[in-house]
């Protein structure tokens, strides 16, 4: 609540708010300042009009009392009885005397203070005859002042205030006359006495105003007081006769009042009330006026640090966001730091690990693998690796689908980690490969029982969704140290005995020998070498004599590759065939087989009209149209007459082909090229194949015509073979002919064409053409 | 203060001449009145100078003669004690023998009344045939007698002159046939001034008047005029002021004192004495103010005071 207050309070508006009223309220102080002050002065004034007024009045009431007792006097018994008596012609001597003894004794008392020690009002008093005799009077040493005193005049009045100036002095007198017999007879003057009159005022001076005070009339004036602090500010004249009311005296203040029944004028000079009081005075109001200086100055400071204060707050406001913003940040870093840690960690172990199976991944499981090894090497115990391979995995994908693949691959991961103890490595390598780490093998007994536990692991099917998966492993096992003395040889070991395995039917497992270790070298050699010797051209193309069994004449030629290799020796073909397929150099054995024995054979044609029977791998097929393209290419350059050449192929070709092969094989027959069926029986086949790939021949393989003597299912079956394959329109070639009798069995079934040991084995090209010449001469 | 100083000094010295004169006199005097505690004056109420006033059941004594008698007592260290008289009976009762002016002379009586007093103090003026009957103090008051009239009275006061006996006769011509009142034995007595050949009215009231009865009779229409002495005067014309009016002087100037029994010298002198320091402190003319204020203006010599 407070802090709201503050904020309020501090807001600019509210400063402007509290400006504001502040002005207001200093205009204020300042207007009603001034406003007081001219109160203050017009009461002042009216209260010194009033006074001054009063005193007038005073002295009305003065001069009428003082009158009055000089009426009283003058109508006083004892001057009556002093008149009477006079009137009765009373002498001074004899009896008079005494009367005005009396007269005179009375004018003296009443020249002196009564009882009340009042002063009396008359200095003198001075009885006059009409006549201007003194009768008595208080002050007979005293020279009468006649001067305005004119008896006449006055005795018709009854009292008449006589004031005129007598020896630089005013005089200030009243006449009374007397009355005897209500008729005047004396005039009795008294000599007002001015001390009472200075008195009277002076009493009720006021305190603190410096002022002057006359009584002015037009003979002079009398003065009263004087209490002025600054009489030079006043012009005093005594002699003044301007009676112009004006004030042009800065701070003082004129006044007159008539007093009533008198001649007179009070006059007054009061000085300036302003001056008098601090309070009062225009330097007050100035100096408040000025006290705004102060206070904007001090508002204006506040408005200064209002906004530094805003400007300060606004700034920790900032810092305090940022602060909160930082802190935020700090947290969310700190979570993305256990976030990053947390994946780091989880990165270090998907990189360590299958992420589908949660097993130990390639690398990391070498690394195990390592371990492993050092950790015998140092013990003296075995470790045994075993690679476990998923039979016709990509089956399963193909059929189930990746999803039922990775479900039965998480399976088979946890059977296996199952199966084995937990200091066992079992590893995922890749697709389907799971490698297994044993370390303290005892010997190639617990091996051997180990790796039956394993492939009878999967004996039982997988369940998936209510279907069961049977499925087998193929696994390669190796040992350390006896098949390999470190880690990376282990690996090689056990995959080939996997692969051994693997070619060796499946759902098996296999040491690995020595020997896998030189089929794979081999196979390595191969490689390179057959690389090698397509670069240097150093395959040579042979080419067996396809014999006419009817006339016993060579009528064409199977071109068949030789290689001899400098390092490998000579490498049978079906071997590095074989690799060409899997290595993809089959491409390049095909073409170098298509051009020579094409081109051979257009050279031959000169010589007879001979057919090339080239062998196409399946391999080549996949890209059956660069294949027929390649084919038309090379009849071209070479000039071969497309029906001169003979395509052969394997069944295994033919194995879930459609369309494009089909279409292929149709434009090569279309082109003329014949079409022959390759190593007929031993393969897959399909007898639909047959016709529907309009293939002119069937080679019927060597292994039904080797015991053809001897064998009745062999001769059976060539006699089947040979009957379908005329049935079908086809040419019939029997190979592997090696003696007479197979020949003359097989002339027998009508077979039309034979090639063979018997008649020549596949010879290089000079031969064949010598055999050819030969032949050609023999017929000439 | 002073009167006290004086008033032990004077009263040692009256002891002394008391003593002195203790186995001398058998009259009564300073050492017999002092011995009886008591100064007894004899006083005829007249004009200010006895004046007596009844306050509720008691009778109050003042004046000028009352009140230098009361101080005199005072001085004396003596109670004060009033006898009222009248002007007939007041040396009869300070003597205890009568004393009356009949035809021009004195006559004694032979009875012996008895002493009731010592002194008489009432403003009685010094006349030869009183000086023959007391012994008379220093003389304390100024007085004369004049003729004062009603004011209607077509008696018209005389021009002074400035010659008393001028004015005497004057005055004596005036009253020629006019009523005159006086009283015998006082200072009126018209035998003091032969009235009675001036072929004057005299009246002479039948019951005995108080000397302030004298206007009050004239006023009454008993007399057209009569003769006061001038304090008297003094007092009527402010009493009765527009109603008698002064026409003249009859007699000389006169004086006024106190009347001592002849065998009390002693005490004469010590009211003389009394007397003479109050005149010359003042304080008789304060007194004499207090009572007859305008008599200063008449007669100012003789309230001068002297000083020695």
């Amino acid at each position: 609540m407070s802090m709201i207050l503050r904020k309020w309070l501090t807001s600019k508006n509210s400063l402007l708010f509290g400006s504001v009223m502040l002005a207001g309220y200093l205009l204020l102080i300042l207007t009603v300042t001034n406003v007081g002050q001219k109160k203050l002065q017009e009461s002042q004034h009216n209260e010194l009009h009033l006074k001054i007024q009063h005193y007038a009045n005073l002295l009305s009431n003065y001069f009428e009392l003082s009158n009055r007792s000089l009426s009283f006097i003058a109508r006083n018994k004892t001057i009556s009885t002093f008149y009477a008596n006079k009137n009765s012609g009373m002498s001074m001597t004899y009896g008079l005397r005494a009367s005005l003894f009396n007269v005179q004794q009375l004018l003296a008392e009443r020249i002196e203070p009564n009882q009340d020690k009042r002063p009396p009002y008359f200095s003198r008093i001075t009885l006059l005859a009409l006549d201007g005799t003194i009768i008595a009077d208080t002050a007979q040493q005293t020279e009468f002042n006649r001067g305005n005193i004119d008896l006449s005049a006055l005795k018709s009045v009854d009292q008449k205030l006589l004031i005129n100036k007598y020896q630089n002095q005013l005089s200030l007198r009243l006449s009374t006359t007397v009355y005897f017999q209500n008729k005047p007879i004396a005039m009795m003057i008294g000599e007002y006495n001015q001390s009472p009159i200075i008195a009277l005022l002076d009493a009720q001076q006021y305190q603190g105003t410096g002022s002057y005070i006359r009584l002015l009339s037009e003979y002079g004036s009398i003065f009263i007081w004087d209490s002025l602090n600054n009489p030079e500010d006043f012009d005093l004249d005594n002699d003044h006769d301007d009676h112009d009311d004006h004030d042009d005296h800065l701070h003082s203040f004129h006044l007159n009042k008539k007093v009533e029944n008198t001649p007179f004028t009070l006059e007054a000079w009061v000085e300036g009330v302003d001056n008098k009081s601090l309070f009062t005075s225009k330097w007050f109001v100035l100096l408040l006026s000025l006290l705004a200086i102060p206070v904007f100055s001090s508002l204006y400071y506040l408005f200064y640090i209002e906004r530094k204060n805003s400007r300060l707050r606004v700034q920790i406001h900032h810092s305090t966001k940022q602060q909160t913003v930082l802190s935020t940040h700090n947290l969310q870093l700190e979570k993305e730091v256990s976030k990053r840690k947390l994946s780091e960690e989880k990165l270090a172990f998907q990189a360590t690990h299958d992420s589908l199976t949660g097993l130990p991944n390639r690398s990391y499981s070498l690394q195990k693998l390592n371990d492993a090894v050092n950790n015998c090497q140092r013990s003296r115990k075995k470790v045994l690796i075993m690679y476990v391979d998923l039979d016709n995995f990509k089956q399963v994908n193909d059929t189930l689908g990746h999803a039922a693949g990775d479900i039965i691959l998480q399976k088979t991961g946890k059977r296996l980690k199952l199966a084995l103890r937990k200091t066992d490595t079992v590893a995922r390598l890749s697709g389907d490969e799971f490698m297994v780490i044993i370390d303290e093998l005892q010997d190639l007994e617990q091996a051997k029982e180990l790796a039956v536990k394993v492939l009878h692991l999967f004996d039982q099917p997988f369940k998936m969704n209510k279907h069961l998966f049977h499925t087998s492993t193929s696994i390669g096992l190796a040992i350390f140290p006896d098949d390999a003395t470190d880690a990376e040889n282990l690996l090689k070991s056990a995959d080939m005995a996997l692969y051994k395995v693997k070619e060796t039917g499946r759902n098996n497992f296999s040491f690995f020998e020595s020997k896998m270790n030189d089929d794979v070298n081999r196979k390595v050699a191969i490689n390179v070498r057959l690389r090698a010797a397509l670069k240097e051209n150093t395959l040579e193309m042979y080419y067996q004599p396809l014999i006419d069994l009817s006339t016993q004449k060579i009528i064409g030629a199977e071109a068949l590759m030789r290689w001899t290799d400098s390092q490998l020796g000579f490498v049978p073909p079906d071997e590095f065939i074989a690799q060409a397929e899997k290595n993809d150099l089959i491409d390049q054995l095909g073409s170098f087989a298509l051009n020579t024995a094409a081109h051979q054979a257009a050279e031959w044609q000169k010589i007879a009209p001979l057919q090339i029977a080239i062998n196409f791998s399946s391999v080549q097929f996949r890209h059956c149209e660069s294949l027929l393209a390649e084919i038309q290419e090379v009849l071209l350059k070479t000039g071969l007459p497309p029906e001169k050449l003979d395509v052969e192929v394997t069944e295994s070709l033919l194995i879930n082909q459609e369309g494009e092969l089909f279409d292929m094989l149709k434009s090569l027959r279309n082109m003329g090229i014949e079409l022959s069926i390759d190593d007929f029986g031993t393969g897959y086949s399909a007898l639909s194949y047959l016709q529907k790939f309009s293939f002119t021949k069937l080679k019927i393989d060597r292994a039904f015509i080797m015991n053809l003597t001897n064998n009745k299912a062999d001769q059976s079956l060539v006699k089947a073979i040979t009957a379908m394959a005329k049935a079908l329109n086809l040419k019939v070639v029997a190979e592997g002919i090696e003696d007479e009798k197979q020949m003359q069995f097989l002339t027998g079934l009508d077979c039309e064409f034979g090639q063979g040991y018997f008649f020549s084995p596949p010879v290089t090209a000079e031969k064949f053409e010598r055999l050819l010449r030969d032949q050609v001469n023999a017929e000439s | 203060m002073t009167l006290t100083k004086h008033k032990y000094l004077c009263s040692l010295i009256a002891f002394l001449l008391i003593y002195f004169y203790s186995s001398v006199s058998t009259a009564r005097d300073l050492e017999q009145i002092k011995a009886e505690g008591v100064l007894r004056h004899i006083g005829v109420p007249y004009a200010n100078f006895i004046t007596l006033y009844i306050e509720g059941d008691e009778t109050v004594v003042g004046g000028l003669d009352a009140e230098l008698m009361q101080g005199f007592a005072q001085y004396l260290g003596l109670e004060y004690e009033f006898i009222e008289a009248s002007w007939s009976n007041a040396f009869t009762l300070l003597t205890g023998k009568s004393a009356s002016y009949i035809n021009n002379q004195l006559q004694r009586g032979q009875i012996d009344h008895g002493i009731e007093g010592d002194v008489i103090a009432n403003g009685a003026t010094i006349l030869p045939w009183r000086s023959e009957v007391v012994d008379f103090s220093i003389d304390y008051f100024p007085s004369a007698v004049w003729l004062v009239a009603k004011a209607e009275s077509d008696l018209i006061p005389i021009t002074p002159t400035g010659i008393i006996q001028q004015d005497i006769l004057a005055v004596k011509k005036l009253i020629k046939n006019h009523d005159v009142l006086a009283m015998k034995q006082t200072c009126l007595d018209p035998d003091l001034y032969n009235l009675y050949d001036t072929e004057a009215n005299i009246i002479l009231p039948i019951t005995e008047l108080k000397l302030n009865e004298m206007v009050p009779a004239i006023l009454n229409n008993d007399a057209e005029s009569t003769l006061l002495d001038v304090p008297d005067t003094l007092i009527a014309l402010q009493k009765w002021p527009g109603e008698i009016k002064v026409i003249g002087p009859v007699s000389d100037d006169q004086r006024m004192a106190v009347a001592f029994r002849k065998d009390s010298p002693q005490l004469r002198d010590a009211f003389n004495q009394y007397l003479q320091e109050m005149k010359k402190n003042g304080e008789y003319n304060q007194l004499v103010k207090k009572y007859y204020p305008s008599v200063f203006n008449f007669y100012p010599d003789f309230f001068k005071i002297k000083h020695q």
